[in-house]
C-alpha cells in the first residue's frame, strides 16, 4: 500500500526524534567545557587543541628521568593544586617540587604494589578532587589505556603517565605522546647550573602532527621558553 | 525451652510531689500538689500524703483546692521533668538489672530474669529495690509477675507490695481496678460507660466485639496483663551504644549473603548516627559463628562518614577475609570510633560549595586507596626540622591541615632517592666537584653546599656532606654529595633535577 504524505511525515517524525535519542544517548553529557592547559605559544599552536587537553591522557616517555618528571610537573601545577604521584616506590622531593609550580601541601603520594597500581590510578582518574595525577607505569595495553583515558574524561582530571623510552610500543588511548631529552644548558660560567633545557618531542598527537621543539625552563617567571623547531 | 521471664514494676504514684519534696524536703511535711491547666481551669495534677489526708485528690479544681486548705502549697506541674525523673531512676535500676525501661507515666519496669537470686530470692530482690526507693524519699507500690503489663497492674491496683508466683498473674489481676492498666483514653471512658470496673469483666466480653469497639491495642494490653502475651521491654542503657545487630535465621556462608547482610547493618548504623549527628571514622565488624567462635574485621576513614554507600565500598572488598566456617549466625557491626558530623552529609550532594565537595571526594579516595593499599602507602609530604635531606621529610595523613613550611631555600632536587647511591665519580680536587660521573664528562658543578650531620643523634662519627648540583654532557642535571676524607672520600647520588 503506497503511503500517503501524511503517513511519510510520520514515519520522518519518528525517525528524527529516534535519531535525537540516539545522538542524545552516544555523546557524553554536556559539561562545561574544559580549557586546554597552556605550554608555550609557538607549542600550543601546533597542538590540535591549542594546548594540552584536560580530562584526558598524555603519554610522556621520559629519555632522561628528571626532565621526563620535570615536564609532567609543570602540566599538572597548571591543570590545578591538586596533584596525584602515583608509583610502586614514589621518591618526590617536594621542596624541588615548589621549583615547577607543584604546591607541597596539595601532593597525594600514593604508593602501590605493581598490581595495584593500574587500580589506584583508576581510583585516581575518576575522582572529581584531583586535577592532575602522575603515574609511573610500565607500558599499558590498549584496553588499560582506553580504561584510565574514559576515567579522566569523565573526571577532567589530566592523567601523565610517564614510561621507560622503549621502542616498538603497543597503540594507545593517550591523546598525546612526548618525549623530553635533557640538553646541555645555554653557554656560561661553570660554576654555575644553567636553567634546564630540553629537546621537547611530539611524537604523537590525536589530530596533530609530531613536531619537536628546544625549549628551555623560566624558573623565575615559570614559563617555557621555546627556541626554535627542532624537527628532524 | 528458655526461663520464663519475671518482671518487677516499680510504680511511683506521687512522683511528682516526691520529686520536689526531694529537692525541698520542709514539703513533704506540709500539703503539697501540683496543679495544671485543663481547658480553662486549673486542676489538681497530684497530691502528697499530707494532702491527700486533708481530703485533697487529683482533679480537684485548684481554687476550691486552696479555699479548702490555705496552706497548700501549689506548684504548676512539669512533665517534662516527671520523665527525666522516671528515666534517671530507670538508669538507676540498671544497677540491678540491664534491662530497666522507664514506664511512663508513673512507673519504672525492670527485666530480673535471671537476676533475683543475686538479691536472695525474688522477695530480696522487690525489698531491696522497693526499700532504697522509699529510703530516697519516694512512694514506691512493688510488684513482681511474669510480664510488664501485669507486674505494672498489680503494682498500682495494690495496697502494698506483691509477689505473684508464676503462672499465677491472669487470677491475680483479673481481681484488679480496670484503671490500673492505663487504658487508651477513649477505651477506658468507654469501659467505664458499659460498666466494666475490672480486669476480669473486661476480659469475660467477647474478644471479636470487644476488639472492634475498644481497639487491638486495649486487647493486647489485656493479653499482656493476663500473662497470655509478653513483650521484650526496651531497655534504657546510660549510653546506647552505636551497633547495628542482625541474627541470620540462615548462617550465612557465602560473602555474597555477608555483603547484602552488611548493606541493611549499616543502613540502620547510619540512621543511628545521622540522628545523633555523628559520623564514623572506625567500624568493626564481628561475625558471631555457629561454631561459637568470632571473625572479627575493621575499617578507618579519613574524614567522619555515615554515608552507607561509602562505607559499604570499603568494608565489602574485606569480606572476603572472613572465614564462615560452618556459617555466621550473627553480625555486629559497631561504631567503635565517631566524630561529630554535620547534617549535610549523608549522601547527598554537598551544599557546602564545589571546595567541600572536593574534600569530601578527596577523602573518600583517600579511604578507598588505603583501604587497598596500606594505611601508610597514600600520604603527603610536610617538611620537617632535621639535618639530612632524607629525613627532613615526613609522611603525613592528607586530610590532617597542611604544614606549609619552612621548606629549604637552596635548590632541591625533583626527585629524592629515599637511600643515596654510590656513584663511580673522579674529582681531581680533594674538595672540588666530580670531573667525571662513570664515563660521563661532568660540564657544570654548583656548589658545594655542606650539609653537617646532626651531632646529637646517633650514630655518633657521621662524616659531613658536601653537595654538588652537577650537569653533564648529555644534559642531565644531578644531585650528587661527596663524604669523607681522603682515600674514603666517596661520591653519591641522591637526586635529580628536571
Amino acid at each position: 500500500m503506497p503511503a500517503t504524505p501524511h503517513a511519510t511525515d510520520d514515519r520522518r517524525t519518528v525517525l528524527d526524534r529516534l535519531r535525537a535519542r540516539l545522538a542524545r544517548l552516544e555523546t557524553p553529557p554536556a559539561r562545561p567545557a574544559l580549557s586546554p592547559l597552556p605550554l608555550a605559544p609557538a607549542i600550543d599552536r601546533a597542538l590540535p587543541w591549542r594546548g594540552l587537553c584536560r580530562g584526558a591522557l598524555h603519554e610522556i616517555v621520559a629519555a632522561d628521568e628528571g626532565a621526563g618528571v620535570a615536564f609532567a610537573c609543570l602540566i599538572a601545577a597548571r591543570a590545578g593544586p591538586a596533584v596525584a604521584w602515583i608509583a610502586t616506590r614514589p621518591d618526590p622531593c617536594p621542596a624541588g617540587l615548589r621549583a615547577w609550580g607543584i604546591d607541597p601541601a596539595g601532593l597525594l603520594v600514593v604508593r602501590a604494589r605493581p598490581e595495584d597500581l593500574l587500580w589506584a590510578a583508576e581510583e585516581c582518574f575518576r575522582n572529581k578532587a584531583l586535577d592532575a595525577v602522575l603515574l609511573f607505569a610500565p607500558a599499558l595495553s590498549l584496553t588499560t589505556s582506553r580504561r584510565l583515558h574514559l576515567a579522566a574524561e569523565e573526571s577532567g582530571c589530566t592523567g601523565l603517565i610517564l614510561q621507560q623510552d622503549i621502542e616498538g610500543r603497543a597503540p594507545s588511548a593517550a591523546r598525546s605522546r612526548w618525549r623530553v631529552s635533557p640538553l646541555p644548558g645555554a653557554a656560561g660560567p661553570a660554576h654555575l647550573m644553567p636553567a634546564p633545557r630540553w629537546r621537547l618531542e611530539l611524537l604523537r598527537a590525536r589530530g596533530g602532527d609530531p613536531a619537536a621543539w628546544t625549549v628551555q625552563w623560566d624558573e623565575a617567571r615559570r614559563a617555557l621558553l621555546v627556541e626554535g623547531r627542532a624537527d628532524g | 525451652m528458655a526461663e520464663p521471664r519475671r518482671f518487677l514494676a516499680l510504680v511511683l504514684p506521687r512522683l511528682a510531689t516526691d520529686r520536689l519534696a526531694r529537692r525541698d524536703p520542709a514539703l513533704s511535711r506540709r500539703p503539697c500538689a501540683t496543679w495544671q491547666a485543663v481547658g480553662s481551669a486549673r486542676r489538681l495534677a497530684a497530691v502528697n500524703a499530707v494532702a491527700e489526708r486533708a481530703g485533697l485528690s487529683p482533679g480537684l479544681p485548684l481554687a476550691d483546692a486552696l479555699a479548702a486548705l490555705p496552706a497548700l502549697v501549689a506548684l504548676p506541674a512539669d512533665r517534662g521533668a516527671d520523665a527525666a525523673a522516671l528515666r534517671a531512676l530507670a538508669a538507676w535500676a540498671s544497677g540491678f538489672t540491664p534491662l530497666a525501661a522507664p514506664a511512663p507515666p508513673d512507673g519504672v519496669i525492670l527485666d530480673i530474669t535471671g537476676c533475683a537470686h543475686l538479691f536472695g530470692g525474688e522477695p530480696g530482690l522487690l525489698a531491696a529495690a522497693a526499700g532504697r526507693l522509699r529510703r530516697a524519699g519516694f512512694t514506691v507500690r512493688a510488684a513482681l509477675a511474669d510480664t510488664a503489663a501485669g507486674a505494672l497492674a498489680l503494682a498500682r491496683g495494690s495496697a502494698e507490695d506483691r509477689i505473684v508466683p508464676p503462672g499465677q498473674q491472669a487470677e491475680a489481676v483479673s481481681r484488679l481496678p480496670l484503671t490500673t492498666l492505663r487504658l487508651p483514653p477513649e477505651a477506658a471512658e468507654l469501659c467505664a460507660r458499659l460498666g466494666l470496673d475490672t480486669v476480669g469483666a473486661l476480659d469475660s466480653l467477647a474478644r471479636g466485639p470487644a476488639a472492634r469497639r475498644l481497639g487491638p491495642a486495649t486487647l493486647a494490653l489485656l493479653d499482656e496483663a493476663m500473662g497470655r502475651s509478653t513483650r521484650p521491654i526496651s531497655p534504657l542503657r546510660p549510653a546506647p551504644p552505636l551497633r547495628a545487630v542482625l541474627d541470620c535465621p540462615e548462617p550465612l556462608l557465602t560473602a555474597e549473603a555477608i555483603a547484602t547482610a552488611l548493606s541493611r547493618l549499616l543502613a540502620s548504623l547510619c540512621r543511628d548516627l545521622a540522628e545523633r549527628d555523628l559520623g564514623a571514622r572506625r567500624l568493626g565488624l564481628a561475625c558471631h559463628r555457629t561454631d561459637a567462635t568470632l571473625q572479627r574485621l575493621g575499617i578507618g576513614t579519613a574524614e567522619a562518614s555515615r554515608d552507607p554507600d561509602h562505607l559499604a565500598r570499603l568494608l565489602v572488598p574485606k569480606i572476603a577475609r572472613i572465614d564462615p566456617g560452618f556459617g555466621i549466625e550473627r553480625l555486629v557491626l559497631a561504631a567503635e570510633s565517631v566524630e561529630p558530623l554535620a547534617a549535610r552529609q549523608r549522601g547527598l550532594p554537598a551544599t557546602g560549595g564545589e571546595a567541600a565537595a572536593r574534600r569530601e571526594a578527596l577523602a573518600r579516595l583517600i579511604d578507598r586507596l588505603r583501604n587497598r593499599l596500606g594505611q601508610g602507602a597514600v600520604f603527603r609530604l610536610d617538611p620537617f626540622p632535621a639535618h639530612w635531606p632524607e629525613a627532613s621529610l615526613r609522611s603525613a595523613d592528607p586530610a590532617s591541615p597542611p604544614r606549609r613550611g619552612p621548606w629549604p631555600e637552596r635548590p632541591r632536587p625533583l626527585r629524592l632517592l629515599p637511600c643515596p647511591r654510590r656513584l663511580p665519580a673522579r674529582a681531581p680536587l680533594p674538595d672540588g666537584p666530580p670531573e667525571t660521573i662513570g664515563q660521563e664528562p661532568v660540564t657544570r658543578a654548583e656548589g658545594p653546599e655542606r650539609i653537617l650531620p646532626a651531632w646529637w643523634l646517633p650514630p655518633a662519627g657521621q662524616a659531613a656532606r658536601d653537595y654538588w648540583r652537577v650537569e653533564t654532557a648529555s644534559g642531565r642535571r644531578l644531585w650528587v654529595f661527596a663524604t669523607g676524607e681522603g682515600a674514603t672520600r666517596a661520591w653519591f647520588l641522591h637526586g635529580r633535577f628536571g
